[in-house]
């Protein structure tokens, strides 16, 4: 831009207006927009081969056990929780309740996935595999694989919150990282409940 | 605001109609020819392709609505909260 030109300055009271939902807000919200269509394909999927065959899971097979899905969905929720309240004392200025919130996240989201990776395990044992397992098997580890790897990337994502958080370096105005953080948490925690009741239940 | 809902849902009637229409009689709109039709008739998979289809059909709509109504509400939460055009705090912090 030319330096020789000034801009007209804006009309008396809206020089500092600023837009109703802040733009990491709506990046967030398109970005899990995609996602949830991501997870729609793949419950698209796994409800046309699920409903095609007439007995499910095939012959041989293991029940997926609920206990388990349960017990996840129990951790993701407490994940979730964790990080709002962390949000909400780092909005208040409470550092000390904001570390606590972060370290329950944290650990809620370890938990699950050591928790998903036993499952997987067990059922292995079972015979349940991607190699032996037909379309059931490879339905299911496509899935809640799938669904393990979003809930590590936001778990990577809080930890880096964490280190900020203990270095104080999230500040009261400067949140936008922690709230996009909890939308992910959020995210993955209802997408395990939409997996729970197809995967688990029907 | 309510005679310009009626004004809107009088002029978009005839789609309305085509759209519920649809979603009832879903199966027969989902087989576009009458090949696709014998055909889907025939499988044992239709009833696992209909769900599975109006699965995928609804969610985009639905989220396309739950965002457009966010976003509706932000607008109007603003507007009401500072409607001379006061700057207003960060809507991060709110």
């Amino acid at each position: 831009m030319d330096p020789g030109v000034t801009l007209p300055p804006p009309p008396p009271g809206q020089g500092n207006l600023r837009p109703p939902i802040p733009n990491y807000r709506l990046a967030m919200l398109i970005f899990l927009v995609a996602e949830t269509m991501l997870f729609t394909g793949l419950m698209g999927g796994y409800l046309v081969l699920r409903y095609s065959v007439p007995m499910w899971p095939p012959e041989g097979q293991p029940l997926l056990p609920p206990g388990a899905g349960t017990v996840n969905l129990a951790l993701l929720a407490a994940a979730s929780l964790g990080i709002q309240g962390a949000l909400r004392s780092l909005r208040r200025g409470a550092s000390r309740g904001a570390l606590r919130g972060l370290a329950l996240c944290l650990a809620a989201g370890l938990g699950f996935l050591l928790a998903l990776g036993l499952e997987w395990s067990l059922l292995r044992a079972e015979g349940l595999s991607l190699d032996g397992g037909g379309t059931y098997g490879a339905l299911f580890y496509a899935l809640t694989g799938c669904h393990a790897l979003h809930v590590l990337a936001v778990w990577i994502w809080t930890v880096s919150l964490l280190v900020l958080a203990m270095r104080g370096r999230l500040l009261p105005g400067r949140l936008g990282t922690v709230e996009m953080a909890g939308m992910f948490w959020h995210f993955v925690t209802l997408a395990w409940l939409f997996l729970f009741v197809i995967l688990y239940l029907s | 605001m309510k005679a310009s809902l009626r004004k809107v849902l009088t002029r978009f009637s005839g789609v309305i109609s085509v759209l519920v229409l649809s979603v009832m009689t879903a199966s027969r709109v989902m087989a576009q020819c009458a090949m696709c039709s014998g055909a889907a008739e025939a499988s044992s998979g239709q009833f696992a392709y209909s769900k599975s289809t109006l699965f995928m059909l609804s969610i985009p709509y639905l989220l396309l609505g739950g965002v457009a109504g966010y976003i509706v509400h932000a607008f109007r939460k603003a507007r009401v909260s500072f409607p001379d055009g006061e700057p207003g705090p960060d809507p991060g912090e709110r």
